[in-house]
């Protein structure tokens, strides 16, 4: 599962995938303090990040993986 | 799905050539010298080898010269090495590989010569 | 994405340990060529990995330690403590990269200098007066002097990574990807693409407008641009983006762009602009691209089977060679789409093998692929996703690397260098450390599994003849099929787990020869070869006390005194090869020595004196058999009881210990020449095959490895000598003895309906005995245990397991029965 849902976040393992965009959008709308947690993740489809650029959520953690971390910054301003 | 047997006693070079191969729908299977390659072989044969020439028990000279010997397989080999010396060259081709690469071998050489040796029309 | 790095990680620390302890061995050993070319190939290995990566300053000195070592190995160079030192110090920096780019995700550049110093320092050792040629790469760049040129309105991270470059002379290209609205409906995943650019030095993602509320928003229209700076060439920006060419925008920029001060148009005027340009409108087409693509590698290929087929024939393994050209040849055709020339590859292979010759084949390929290619090679399409490779991303992120203005590191020279101790800790990554009493206990478990799963062919009978319903009688043979096939799986998993290299026993042995041959001021030579061998656990650690044992025989009998040698003509170095080997499911063991060798006349005499042998006995044994002799217990044949393998403990323990472990012992040795000793063990010892036979109408289990054959005798085809009982086997007389009389038991053996007689033959020193028992059954897989207390002395039987219908099942030892009769 590249998406987990916990109580207040959302973690992102592996790569995640354009059909888990969906699913992702609808648990934010349902969830409007929901965060994000990007530790483990190694690439996201990019509908994925418009979701999270849209929802413009706390980011609890960015990935571990340094090379998408660097992309990342650029869209989620993070630490910036 | 084709079966590819990977024989290197580098684990990371396995595991690239690995990610590589099942990123394209291929069977990987790996041995760490000639001698296991061969254990595997006779076990059930492969389509196309992948074969290091540095290797402990048996290089990839010998197991190719084997492979070719015992005449248990007659799919494409392919030699990759450190040396792009002509020399080793020859002694791959002598052996029985049927193309000779250089480290680091990129992602898209990889596959295109693997899609070339097993008949596979690109897309 | 981050596993081959790990894989990388952890092979490296392991292999830097094993060249730090190569290196302190061949200090006590310089002239050991095995460990000597060991160390080249974990230096080669090495340097093969770090060429996935983008770590220059890593294979620079991998390269020269390489380089260096192929020299030592040739013999151009000698071993010195100095060469030692440099590698060990170029092996700790090594490291001290790994660490750093394992905690970092990447290098910093102010280890250029102390790399190309460490490269150099190797270099000399090979030839001295030609430092400097050897390794052109340059002066590293002098990082700190430079403030790092201004890049407005660029993240820092981008900035940074553009300034660094531009110091590399790399020179840069600016790329702004606007992907279409739709592409995500037709699988693209854009943002992969922009990953894996070419030379990436700087990517960024920025939204085209304004995201609209969450409860209206459409995450499948992608409203993204990427962003991207690479040292790229633009040939190979373009080829990267060859299929989305017209929603990317190249440019260059102008060196001097990057050094300016200041820069008045701010950067991110530059790619707005580009945007600005770029047209969304359309749906790029450029898939279909030409016709027939010509793949590049198709001519490397060809001009590779031409070398083939021109080399010359005269190698035994030709036709196998021929037949994979022909293979090779074939794949071309079809990726080609020529696939109506195979006929004529395939009579051409037919010729080329009846003649034993390339020629026919070379034949056709120069007919049909005629060798003047000059044709240019249209662009062959792109090679498909081979999207979870990780390499390209982590050179990335060593590229994208800023470059950090750190003091330049202290030139150390003391013991701890790098930060780097003895100590430091090495743990892979992807193992894990697991108590050996979980991996047993597993091991028990699964083997109960095992028995467990026995008892269902039982149920099965039991279900048609008892029960009568045939249906689920063949269900659960069905059911059982499936979980036999799923146990033996696991099994062999699990003893996967179990096995260990024979390494394990054989690294005391460097010790132990030098200690004892000093001790009898010989001098001797250790080789050990093919220690990677594995063997279950079980296995290796019987292993053990029987070579301490033989080793200790050599060197204490074998290997001669220097003086001694020389004055046979003998290198006054002795030299013993423990040499480890898989043979199918067994492990051998060979140590051979080029000692005196064992005289059968000494061992005869010894024999006789001893009583082992009557005089015609030592008269009519053969040489072999005599040598066998000192397996005979109570045998030693040391004129002088010595310190080290004396003591009344004989080559009949050896035999023993060696025995236990279902291992066979064999021993061939030439006077003057020397000794070789085989012994042959089991993989594993987990699981052992038993033929069940019944007597008595009781069962005992035999194991398998005892038994040679079955066979059925009519009674009245046994001749009877004296007491003594034998048939007649294609030609041969095989003695016949009764189960039931070597059980104790006085019954006579029952015939079948045919009266026929149940035999077993088994082998027992060396020949053929036949075992009268009642009846043969099945074979199965069992899980032999010990016998337990006061059963402990009944030597007769091997051991007892569980059956699949719960009861217990001894299972004889055949050797201990023939020869207590």
């Amino acid at each position: 599962m590249p998406l987990m849902f916990k109580r207040d976040r959302v973690l992102f393992t592996g790569m995640v995938t354009g059909d888990d965009a969906e699913t992702l959008l609808a648990w934010l709308l349902r969830h409007p303090k929901g965060k994000i947690d990007l530790r483990a993740c190694t690439h996201l489809q990019p509908a994925n990040l418009q979701v999270l650029m849209a929802a413009k959520r706390p980011i609890l953690a960015m990935p571990e993986d340094q090379a998408l971390a660097d992309w990342l910054d650029s869209a989620l301003n993070v630490g910036k | 799905m084709k079966r590819i047997l990977i024989v290197d006693d580098a684990a990371t070079l396995r595991l690239y050539y690995r990610t590589i191969l099942e990123g394209a729908g291929y069977h990987v299977v790996e041995a760490i010298n000639g001698v296991e390659a061969m254990e595997k072989t006779l076990q059930a044969p492969f389509d196309l080898y992948i074969v290091d020439i540095n290797m402990p028990m048996q290089d990839g000279y010998g197991f190719v010269r084997e492979l070719r010997g015992r005449d248990v397989s007659q799919a494409p080999a392919m030699m990759i090495s450190t040396e792009s010396a002509a020399n080793d060259r020859s002694r791959a081709y002598a052996a029985g590989a049927n193309i000779y690469l250089v480290k680091p071998v990129k992602p898209d050489e990889l596959l295109a010569n693997c899609r070339l040796l097993l008949g596979e029309a690109h897309q | 994405m981050n596993a081959l790095l790990e894989q990388f990680l952890a092979e490296t620390k392991e292999a830097l340990q094993a060249i730090a302890d190569n290196l302190l061995q061949l200090e006590k050993e310089p002239a050991n060529d095995r460990l000597l070319s060991e160390l080249f190939r974990l230096v080669h290995t090495l340097k093969g990995n770090s060429g996935l990566f983008d770590l220059p300053e890593l294979t620079r000195v991998l390269h020269a330690g390489e380089d260096l070592l192929d020299a030592v190995r040739q013999g151009q160079v000698g071993y010195s403590r100095l060469l030692a030192d440099r590698l060990l110090d170029a092996a700790d920096y090594v490291g001290m990269l790994c660490d750093e780019f394992e905690a970092q995700g990447r290098v910093d550049s102010r280890h250029i200098e102390t790399s190309v110093g460490l490269a150099e320092a190797l270099r000399q050792l090979i030839a001295p007066a030609a430092v400097g040629e050897a390794e052109p790469s340059g002066p590293p760049v002098p990082r700190h002097e430079l403030s790092p040129p201004d890049l407005p309105d660029l993240p820092e991270a981008a900035q940074a990574a553009a300034d660094h470059a531009a110091r590399q002379g790399l020179s840069l290209h600016w790329l702004c990807y606007r992907p279409l609205e739709e592409c995500f409906f037709q699988g693209d995943d854009p943002f992969h693409q922009a990953r894996l650019t070419p030379g990436l030095v700087w990517g960024g993602i920025a939204a085209r407008q304004e995201w609209p509320d969450l409860a209206e928003f459409d995450p499948y229209r992608c409203l993204l641009d990427f962003r991207l700076l690479s040292s790229a060439t633009l040939p190979e920006l373009e080829e990267h983006f060859r299929y989305v060419s017209e929603q990317v925008k190249i440019v260059p920029l102008p060196e001097e762009f990057l050094r300016r001060q200041q820069t008045t148009p701010g950067q991110q005027s530059l790619p707005e602009e580009l945007a600005a340009e770029s047209s969304t409108s359309g749906f790029p087409d450029n898939k279909t691209g030409g016709t027939a693509p010509f793949p590049p590698a198709v001519g490397d290929l060809l001009a590779a089977q031409r070398e083939i087929l021109t080399m010359p024939d005269d190698v035994p393994w030709l036709p196998g060679r021929i037949k994979a050209a022909a293979a090779s040849l074939t794949g071309c055709l079809i990726a080609l789409g020529r696939q109506e020339e195979k006929d004529g590859l395939e009579t051409a292979l037919n010729a080329a093998l009846a003649e034993s010759s390339s020629q026919p084949l070379l034949a056709w390929l120069n007919r049909q692929f005629p060798l003047p290619t000059a044709e240019p090679l249209p662009q062959f399409a792109r090679i498909s996703a081979w999207s979870q490779t990780a390499a390209e991303t982590l050179s990335e992120q060593s590229a994208q690397a800023p470059p950090v203005a750190e003091p330049p590191h202290p030139p150390g020279d003391g013991e701890t260098k790098f930060g780097r101790r003895a100590d430091d800790v090495l743990v892979g990554a992807k193992s894990i450390k697991v108590d050996q009493f979980k991996i047993d206990r597993l091991m028990n478990l699964i083997g109960e599994m095992v028995v467990a799963k026995n008892a269902l062919p039982y149920l099965a009978d039991r279900a048609e003849t008892i029960y009568g319903i045939r249906d689920l009688s063949r269900e659960i043979k069905a059911q059982y099929a499936i979980i036999h096939r799923i146990a033996g799986e696991m099994q062999d998993s699990i003893m996967q787990v179990r096995m260990m290299p024979i390494s394990l026993v054989l690294q005391r042995f460097h010790r132990l020869v030098r200690d004892t041959s000093q001790k009898l001021g010989k001098q001797v030579n250790l080789v050990l070869q093919g220690e990677e061998t594995e063997a279950d656990k079980n296995v290796i650690e019987a292993l053990g006390d029987p070579l301490v044992h033989i080793v200790r025989n050599s060197l204490d009998h074998g290997i001669e005194s220097p003086d001694h040698r020389r004055s046979l003509g003998k290198p006054a170095t002795g030299t013993i090869v423990i040499r480890a080997s898989q043979e199918s499911d067994r492990v051998i063991i060979e140590i051979s020595d080029d000692g005196r060798g064992i005289d059968p006349l000494v061992i005869k005499h010894k024999a006789y004196e001893k009583g082992i042998l009557n005089a015609e006995q030592m008269a009519r044994i053969s040489d072999q058999e005599a040598v066998n002799l000192v397996f005979a217990a109570g045998f030693s044949t040391a004129e002088t009881v010595s310190d080290l393998s004396g003591r009344g403990v004989g080559m009949d323990v050896v035999r023993n210990a060696v025995e236990k472990v279902n291992g066979i012992l064999s021993l061939e040795s030439e006077k003057g020449k020397g000794t070789r000793l085989r012994l042959s063990l089991p993989l594993s010892m987990a699981v052992t095959n038993v033929m069940i036979v019944e007597t008595n109408r009781q069962i005992f289990g035999v194991p398998m490895e005892s038994v040679l054959e079955t066979v059925r005798v009519p009674t009245e085809s046994i001749y009877r000598i004296k007491e003594h009982q034998a048939i007649v086997l294609r030609g041969r007389i095989v003695p016949l003895l009764n189960l039931n009389s070597l059980l104790d038991m006085n019954i006579p053996p029952e015939t079948n309906a045919e009266g026929e007689l149940a035999v077993l033959l088994v082998r027992h020193a060396g020949e053929s005995v036949g075992i009268i028992v009642d009846d043969f059954r099945e074979t199965v897989e069992i899980i032999l245990k010990p016998m337990h207390s006061v059963l402990t002395g009944l030597a007769a039987y091997a051991g007892s397991a569980l059956l699949g219908n719960g009861s217990v099942l001894l299972v004889l030892d055949i050797k201990e029965i023939l020869s207590c009769r």
